[in-house]
């Protein structure tokens, strides 16, 4: 209400009328949760889309042989599969001839291509084949996917799904990056001071940022996030990482970082990567390089993983601690500068000042 | 093998007017023929089959087929086919296999002298008409006598004299349902089993196990791509298990340079249309043949590469020449299709850069229709492939990607007639490691209600075991089961019942069958009949790109508020009111040919009718009339069931629960409670097609079974049954002046 309402207007009486009591924090999340709900609510019968989506996921999720054992128990019998039973089927199997002399060796074909994973280069296209042989006696017990595809995108767009967010904070990285260099090359010299005093402050700030990620990351389950990542700090970085990082400019500085930058610590950097690595790529590069590529398949990281966190490593402090705040409060309603867990995202809304740090002084 | 040919077919008894001697064929033993008899027989001056002189034109063609890679092979051939039993043949297009080879088998095996046929199946109407015409004129008879086809609704065939016939895959499956052992044949040639259609992969299972039951019935399977291994084996019918025998025959193929992309393409159109205008540029003279998925991107990309051509050419005439963009998709008319068969334009001025044709097609072009002058094809690894899906009952028609074995096959069509070159927008890795190896068979793909009742009727008993070339999902089995149970097709034993029996004569779904059956009893058998007869035809509204909004005007002149079932009817009367009008249809945004089509199969429906003495009724009264069809097409479609639920036109699918939207070609003025639907389709979004407005009551009544309530599923459908069917056991009680009798079972009347 603005200070030049006339006070025999009607807004005041309306007030008064309205239960005068200070709402307490309890009472406010209630209202801010039941709006949310409200909220939400809306949301859902909005998307058209979003539902016809549910609704046939729900219907292929099951078979109908699922649908139709959850009817039995209903005492409910379908007489379609009645009818197929008769005829000598059993849920789960396929149609057609049983290759009673074929049937044996098929299952134990997967096996022994299982058995020899990492077996030397002859074996693989053996069990190719005879993946690619078996289709042709072995008939389906389900039914095809719908596939689904994405506008007009080519192949080997379409497919491939990321995982949540991850392409989008990558889309923002780079933009951060674009902005960084921007803004490197055109500064003036108070200007680069002020950016490099920023920088310092921010390094001091992401370490604590990072660890309570790490913690109510783990929480959740999750056993590694880009966003762990510091090249300050060594144990952040979990085995086999950095080697699978595949910039070895990047590699190197963060390693010549990490070790200070003397030639002790250079040293024990090169020592310490030696005894990693494995022993024939210790001398000649050549060797090396082609010692490295099937050590790459082995990482457990996706080369998603792998890009985002080259981007991410690349970033100035400033925007690596903007991205872990970010992630803090839109995965886990939690804003580092009030240092408290909110109950949710409208919680979070209502009762932080703000996501700078300038809002909570 | 005790067969002897000399006991079992005497050889031909000469016609009165011609002594043996002097009879083309004398001599020739069947499936016991050498190439020496059957050459001199094409060269002589004596037709062997109709005893008339040969014609000029004959021996012109002879010339011709002398020359196809097939020919110089008849010797091998003739050898294998007196020798086996079954044959598996590969052959590329080209390669002449699908003309030549049943006229080899016509003077090796001699059918007419045993009063039986030569059948040779086509997985399309099309190509069944076109070539049974080809091969007419190369046997210089005329076409419906000697040689003839037969596709479904159309039979162009003489009994007595026909004894090669050309026919559709699915016709042969309609004809071993009432003549399960084939008697009338000797040899049957399935060709193009590379496709896998539904009726091509049943009659697969069909005939193996025939060929025990039939040892004097030849088999041959003819393939164009090299997967031929897979149909030896399944083919392997003797003991020891040896794969069935191999005659191959080389196309008449040119090497192909395949070229990737470095990156993936971000959208496949625009990169296509790229490739187009860089070949145009850049590549020497040739045609240029490019796969896209569907109509409307077909017509687009046209479209845009003409604008984009033309400026190019009015930029650079000395080095770019014309270029002409032609469209290719099966709903085109005929007339139109004919045009990729035009020659490229010429150059603008003499001594200019020369023209080019760019064909813009569907996958038709991939196996069906050889074009002829084709040296670039552009590939963006696309088509647009129907799925049905049994847990939801949906038919998806979405693009997705190609398998490797069709991506080989498109770049073959490079190298028809010279070396050529194959532009994939895709990378090489994703070539590998994204694409399937092969296209999944038909019978992965569909419904199969229609082939469950086929394989009952023909006495199939064991659908599990059935000894199928790929078998379809288990589920797909179930839901064709269900749907012919609900219908009363088959008892609950699975027994065919007397009702099944008649529907699967007609060559219709069952539930359109079902349907027509049951119309006499709500006086509306004309109407329903001529409504099943547009329903089997290609879509009857043209909508021009440029002239949508007359289309649509036109369209809604047509519609009938209650339903596109009704407007079809009406489309369709007000077709053979105006018969002596030749524009009608075109003024009115129809196709005449999908009209004249429904005319014939309307007729040839009325025919299986008078069979079994199924009343063609009608009424005067409109309204009356309009409540009988809605109430026969419930008695049909009663699993075909929408309910609208929430606002915004959302309706859910009975007992599948799938939020779908009414088509926008449907013609409803408002959204009623409950419809039916013909289709359920999945394209950009989940659609229903073809819809009419029913009442709840009607369910209740015609389809009991179904829409038991005590079995079924919870949730808003079921509350709105549940109030409908209160009311209508408290206005029975109100009927029935409270007699106790009434109240029982008010509503159930079943019907089948």
């Amino acid at each position: 209400m603005s200070d030049e309402e006339d006070y025999l207007s009607d807004k005041f009486l309306q007030e008064l009328t309205a239960p005068a009591a200070p709402r307490t924090y309890a009472e406010k999340r209630k209202e801010a949760q039941r709006l949310a709900a409200l909220k939400n609510e809306q949301n859902r019968r909005k998307s058209r889309k979003q539902l016809e989506l549910e609704a046939r996921e729900e219907g292929l999720r099951k078979s109908l042989f699922e649908r139709a054992k959850e009817d039995e128990a209903s005492g409910q019998q379908n007489k379609a599969l009645a009818m197929m039973m008769k005829m000598g089927f059993k849920p789960g199997e396929s149609l057609g001839v049983k290759h009673d002399t074929d049937s044996p060796p098929s299952p134990s074909a997967p096996a022994s291509a299982e058995a020899t994973p990492t077996g030397d280069g002859a074996s693989t296209p053996e069990a190719g084949a005879s993946a690619s042989a078996r289709p042709s006696t072995q008939h389906r017990a389900e039914p095809l996917p719908l596939s689904e595809w994405a506008g007009r995108k080519g192949i080997g767009l379409g497919k491939r799904p990321a995982s949540p967010g991850a392409s989008e904070r990558l889309a923002k990285m780079a933009r951060m990056a674009a902005d960084q260099k921007e803004q490197t090359d055109h500064s003036a010299f108070r200007d680069r001071a002020r950016q490099e005093y920023e920088e310092r402050r921010a390094q001091g700030r992401l370490g604590p940022a990072q660890r309570t990620c790490v913690t109510l990351d783990e929480k959740e389950g999750r056993e590694f996030n880009i966003l762990w990542l510091n090249p300050d700090n060594p144990a952040t970085f979990p085995e086999g990482l950095l080697d699978a990082l595949e910039d070895s400019e990047l590699v190197a500085a963060l390693q010549r970082r990490q070790t200070g930058d003397t030639i002790e610590g250079r040293l024990r950097a090169r020592m310490q990567a030696d005894a990693l690595q494995p022993l024939t790529s210790a001398l000649d590069d050549d060797s090396s390089s082609a010692a490295e590529k099937p050590e790459l398949h082995k990482t457990p990281y996706s080369q998603e993983d792998i890009e985002e966190a080259t981007q991410f490593l690349r970033l100035s402090a400033q925007d690596r601690l903007e991205l872990v705040l970010d992630y803090l409060r839109q995965k886990y309603a939690y804003c580092f500068w009030c240092g408290t867990q909110y109950d949710n995202q409208d919680d979070l809304d209502a009762n932080c000042p703000g996501p700078d740090e300038d809002a909570h002084d | 093998m005790t067969y002897n040919p000399y006991t079992s077919a005497p050889p031909v008894k000469s016609a009165s007017s011609s002594t043996s001697a002097t009879d083309p064929l004398f001599g020739f033993l069947p499936r016991n023929v050498n190439v020496k008899q059957v050459l001199k027989a094409m060269d002589g001056d004596v037709n062997p089959f109709t005893r008339q002189p040969h014609s000029e034109q004959y021996k012109k063609i002879l010339q011709i087929r002398k020359k196809l890679p097939v020919f110089a092979q008849m010797e091998d051939f003739l050898k294998m086919f007196s020798e086996n039993q079954i044959i598996v043949m590969v052959g590329e297009t080209g390669s002449g296999k699908t003309t030549q080879i049943p006229q080899f088998v016509c003077y090796s095996d001699l059918p007419h002298t045993k009063r039986k046929l030569v059948a040779c199946t086509q997985p399309r109407r099309v190509a069944a008409m076109s070539v049974a015409k080809r091969v007419a004129d190369e046997m210089d008879v005329q076409l419906g006598k000697q040689v003839g086809y037969s596709i479904r609704f159309e039979d162009m065939t003489e009994p007595g004299t026909t004894f090669l016939k050309y026919m559709t895959d699915g016709m042969l499956l309609r004809e071993a349902m009432n003549d399960p052992n084939l008697e009338r044949y000797s040899t049957i040639i399935l060709d193009e089993a590379h496709e896998r259609t539904l009726a091509t992969d049943i009659l697969m299972g069909l005939l193996k196990s025939l060929a025990k039951r039939r040892p004097d019935l030849k088999i041959i399977i003819m393939s164009a791509t090299l997967d031929a291994l897979k149909f030896q084996k399944y083919f392997s019918i003797t003991e020891n298990g040896e794969p069935a025998p191999l005659f191959k025959v080389p196309g008449r193929t040119h090497p192909v340079e395949v070229f990737y992309t470095q990156d993936p393409e971000p959208d496949y159109v625009e990169a296509a249309i790229r490739t187009v205008l860089m070949i145009h540029r850049a590549e020497d003279p040739g045609d240029i043949l490019l796969f896209l998925t569907g109509e409307e991107e077909i017509e687009d990309a046209c479209r845009k590469i003409k604008l984009e051509a033309d400026d190019l050419m009015n930029q650079d005439p000395e080095s770019v020449g014309p270029l002409v963009c032609i469209p290719l998709y099966s709903s085109l008319p005929p007339q139109q299709q004919q045009r990729i068969f035009d020659p490229a334009p010429p150059p603008r001025v003499p001594e200019g850069p020369p023209g080019r044709k760019v064909v813009v097609s569907t996958n038709i072009a991939e196996t069906s229709l050889t074009i002829d002058g084709i040296v670039y094809v552009v590939d963006p690894g696309f088509s647009k492939q129907r799925v049905y899906n049994p847990r939801i009952r949906v038919d998806s028609l979405l693009v997705s990607p190609i398998s490797k074995a069709s991506a080989q096959q498109r770049a073959g069509r490079a190298g028809r007639t010279r070396p050529g070159k194959c532009f994939r927008l895709y990378t090489e890795k994703d070539f590998m490691t994204e694409l399937e190896e092969q296209t999944h068979p038909e019978i992965l793909r569909s419904n199969l209600a229609n082939v469950v009742l086929e394989l009952v009727k023909l006495g199939v008993k064991d659908l599990v075991r059935f000894d199928y070339v790929d078998a379809p999902a288990p589920e797909t089995l179930m839901r064709a089961l269900e749907l012919l149970n609900f219908l009363a097709a088959l008892d609950d034993d699975g027994q065919l019942t007397a009702l099944g029996s008649i529907m699967a004569d007609f060559p219709l779904d069952p539930q359109m069958a079902k349907m027509l059956i049951v119309s006499p009893e709500f006086r509306c058998s004309n109407e329903v009949l001529t409504i099943v007869a547009m329903l089997s035809v290609p879509n009857v509204w043209i909508r021009p790109p440029n002239q949508r909004k007359e289309a649509d005007a036109a369209k809604a002149m047509m519609s009938v508020p209650d339903g596109d079932h009704l407007t079809l009817l009406n489309v369709f009367n007000n077709y053979m009111q105006n018969k002596h009008d030749r524009n009608w249809a075109w003024n009115n945004y129809l196709s005449q040919r999908a009209l004249a089509q429904a005319e014939n199969v309307r007729a040839q429906l009325q025919h299986t009718m008078e069979r079994f003495d199924i009343d063609l009724v009608s009424t005067d009264d409109q309204r009356k009339l309009y409540t009988g069809i809605r109430q026969a097409l419930c008695c049909g479609f009663f699993m075909q069931v929408a309910h609208k639920e929430g606002e915004k036109g959302a309706y859910i699918t009975v007992k599948d629960n799938q939020v779908v939207a009414l088509h926008p070609s449907c013609g409803l003025d408002t959204q009623p409670e409950w419809v039916i639907y013909h289709e359920f389709v999945l394209t950009t979004k989940p659609y229903i097609r073809t819809v009419t407005e029913v009442k709840a009551e009607w369910l209740l009544e015609f389809a009991p079974q179904y829409f038991d309530m005590s079995a079924f599923p919870d949730g808003e459908t079921k509350r709105a049954l549940l109030r409908v069917q209160n009311k209508r056991s408290r206005k029975a009680i109100e009927g029935a002046n409270g007699n106790s009798k009434g109240i029982e079972r008010p509503s159930k009347k079943a019907r089948k």
